[in-house]
């Protein structure tokens, strides 16, 4: 045992001797930038004491790559760091981040889409390969005519831009976005299929040797794979093309949007109340209504809410009063109500709480209306029949969940019947998440004692206190000496 | 004391504990060989154009309103401009010496790229100053940050890639040692999982972030977020450009042009 214990001790003191106290064996590490902005696992919003934004976020929403008064670069809401703050909070009446979308192919097929009204696709015809630039955040329908090999097809796809996050700015400031059409594609298409194609730009982990996007499309990926889910799951969605074969132009499909199109006052299509989902939706469990906001700033269509503009100027006319019959709460349907920036707030119970949400379209859509471009007034370019206006990201209560509130659900707390299947016994009495996660918070250090240390440090020679002088001749000096032979002299 | 346990165990206990002590040297030896500084990198190259540039400028120091002198570098033919305000300059052959303010982000225009795919192309890098050099005061033109916009970083950005390349000045205590000529650039291919500004910050002090692709402005003309409200420049004349290697060392120090 002495033997062994003493042989340990060895061990430990060469593992001692070469790694040394000072080797790194445990490095410190904090999250990400964008997992930064949140102030605590499972609580989303930038932290207390920030207030929602003021009025409604015109085109020029996200202050992306407008120059801001704290920063150089105008960098957008949700970057960290000065100069990213303030100044890139809605920009009112400025010009709106955009995204440049890079139409590489097929050679030679023209792209339309809608400017200054929906429905008309009276754009000047983009022969690809070409570009153009789409405001972020919104949805846009697309016209591809002149497919090569195709004659007579046209197809009206839709586009999607995300909105730019910290982690795609750099990259949507300097390049565009690819977007192209296979024959594939247009084979399933025509086949009545629908290809949804993810552009979308990876992690360090899934990037390949050069720094670029990726496209997932649905029709290539194993059944049951959602290609919006696995590119969020790989990376950064950057833009999402959703392709089918309906013909938009045939007569009488003039509501096919929706609320957006539609009659002002119209419903929304029972489509959306049964649990499908307007383009730009996540996908929902079980076919379940969304609840909260969601990721692209326009809230779910049953959570009528909310924020008013508290810089719009008072008004007299309270908002209209909802029709007797309507499921749908006054929120959603006044167009007086939206126009007035007075909608009137109301917590909905969701998986978050009671917390108040932006009808469908963001706080700047008037539901029911006509959705008219924010800077229709001298703007051409093109535009977006899904959610107008969309707010920056990372916007607490609007785009994101109000600060305070988990973002975590479990089975107990999450919405629907409480027991499955329907009239038997709760079967779920008891949940128990445990969280394992090694977390070291200490508090603020109190006394701070710094000590330096240079290597090498200083070192001069001691000054010298006592001096012993010897002179020594080498060469000596010659005898001056009387010669011998000279001492002594004879006189006669 | 080893020699001690070593007659009361036995050779082949010696034997066995030397082998395994020689592994655990072998293993902490390796480990020191992957050592890395224990720090917390709060800023990485993917932050948005202008973030890292303004974190400098609010660490204090003489680099608000200082124009780092940039000599920005492009294949032979090409030509450079820069941004003004509603537009670019007119194209001047690269190389082109500028004085840009530290924290700002500069979109130019590179035109005339060489090669026959290139024609007609025209790229619009950034240039991102994040720091600055300190030389004798009046020859700060004769020591700019060389920026080179690369023939492959350029028909790479071009083919819609990103690239983002990062000039760091190289610590003096562990530089490379091979000549270098003014008008090449070293530099080092960085993994797409690696951090570029962090393998620049490990091998000396970053100073300037190029990054390129392949948006163009708008039609129309670009805008002032493409050009990023065309922040101020400072030309600077080739009379103070002349590098110290052609400098005449007889007349070096009593007329040569200083900055003024």
């Amino acid at each position: 045992m002495n033997v062994r214990s003493s042989l340990s001790l060895v061990l430990l003191a060469a593992v001692t001797a070469a790694g040394g106290c000072g080797t790194p064996l445990k490095h410190h590490n904090l999250p990400p930038a964008q997992q930064l902005m949140e102030p605590g696992p499972g609580v989303g919003g930038p932290g207390p004491g920030v207030l929602p934004p003021a009025g409604p976020p015109l085109m020029g929403a996200a202050g992306f790559g407008i120059a801001s008064p704290g920063g150089p670069s105008g960098l957008g809401c949700g970057a960290v760091g000065p100069g990213c703050g303030i100044g890139g909070m809605p920009g009112f009446g400025l010009p709106g981040p955009t995204s440049q979308i890079w139409f590489a192919s097929p050679d030679g097929a023209q792209v339309r889409w809608d400017v200054g009204m929906m429905g008309g696709f009276v754009s000047t015809p983009l022969v690809m390969p070409g570009r153009q630039n789409f405001p972020m955040g919104g949805i846009y329908r697309l016209k591809l005519t002149n497919i090569e090999g195709r004659p007579g097809v046209e197809l009206y796809p839709t586009l999607e831009i995300s909105p730019a996050t910290p982690r795609t700015i750099a990259y949507l400031e300097h390049n565009a976005i690819p977007v192209q059409f296979t024959d594939e594609d247009f084979a399933q298409v025509l086949a009545g299929n629908m290809v949804t194609k993810v552009i979308y730009l990876p992690d360090p982990e899934f990037q390949e040797l050069v720094a670029g996007v990726e496209t997932l499309v649905s029709t290539r990926l194993d059944p049951g794979l959602d290609p919006i889910v696995e590119a969020d799951r790989r990376g950064a969605i950057l833009a999402i093309v959703r392709v089918g074969n309906k013909d938009l132009e045939t007569p009488g499909i003039g509501t096919g949007y929706g609320p957006m199109l539609g009659v002002p006052g119209a419903p929304y299509p029972t489509d959306y109340l049964n649990g499908g989902l307007p383009p730009g939706y996540p996908p929902l469990p079980n076919g379940a209504l969304p609840n909260g906001p969601l990721p692209n700033g326009a809230p779910g269509p049953l959570n009528p809410t909310v924020p008013a503009n508290p810089l719009a100027p008072p008004t007299d006319n309270p908002p209209a009063p909802p029709p007797v019959d309507s499921p749908i709460s006054p929120a959603v349907h006044s167009a007086e109500a939206g126009a007035a920036g007075t909608v009137p707030v109301q917590p909905v119970s969701g998986p978050y709480g009671a917390m108040p949400v932006a009808p469908i379209g963001g706080p700047m859509m008037q539901p029911g209306v006509y959705p008219t471009f924010p800077h229709a007034g001298g703007y051409a370019g093109p535009v977006p029949y899904g959610p107008v206006a969309m707010p920056p990201p990372y916007v607490v209560g609007v785009t994101a969940p109000s600060y305070g509130y988990p973002i975590t659900g479990t089975p107990i707390g999450l919405p629907g019947p409480p027991h499955i299947p329907l009239g038997g016994p709760a079967g779920l009495q008891r949940h128990v998440m445990n969280n394992w996660t090694h977390h070291h918070l200490p508090d603020p250090t109190h006394r701070l004692a710094i000590n330096v240390k240079q290597k090498p440090g200083f070192s001069y020679p001691r000054p010298a206190s006592r001096a012993f002088i010897q002179e020594q001749m080498i060469h000596p000096a010659p005898s001056y000496r009387q010669p011998p032979g000279n001492q002594f002299k004879v006189i006669h | 004391m080893s020699v001690r346990l070593a007659q009361c165990a036995g050779v082949w206990a010696v034997r066995g504990m030397a082998a395994w002590t020689v592994l655990v040297l072998l293993a902490a030896s390796t480990a020191l060989a992957q050592y890395r500084p224990n720090v917390h990198y709060l800023q990485s190259a993917d932050l948005p154009p202008g973030a890292i540039g303004s974190h400098q400028l609010l660490r204090g120091g003489p680099l608000p309103g200082y124009f780092q002198p940039v000599e920005i570098q492009a294949p032979p033919g090409a030509r450079i401009s820069l941004a003004t305000a509603g537009g670019f300059t007119e194209p001047q052959p690269a190389p082109v010496v500028v004085g840009l303010l530290i924290g700002h982000v500069y979109r130019i225009k590179v035109t005339d790229i060489p090669g026959e795919q290139n024609i007609g192309q025209e790229a619009f890098p950034t240039i991102e100053v994040i720091n600055r050099l300190y030389p004798p005061p009046g020859y700060e033109a004769r020591f700019p940050v060389p920026v080179q916009l690369a023939q492959d970083d350029l028909e790479t950005a071009l083919s819609g890639q990103f690239v983002t390349r990062v000039v760091y000045l190289e610590d003096p205590f562990n530089v490379l040692p091979v000549a270098e000529t003014p008008q090449t650039q070293r530099y080092y291919e960085v993994h797409p999982q690696d951090d570029p500004l962090e393998v620049a910050d490990r091998l000396g002090r970053p100073m300037a972030i190029a990054r390129l692709g392949s948006r163009q402005p708008d039609a129309t003309g670009p805008s002032s977020a493409f050009l990023y409200g065309a922040p101020p420049w400072l030309s600077i004349p080739k009379a103070y450009c002349t590098p110290v290697d052609k400098l005449d060392p007889i007349r070096e120090g009593r007329d040569i042009p200083r900055t003024p």
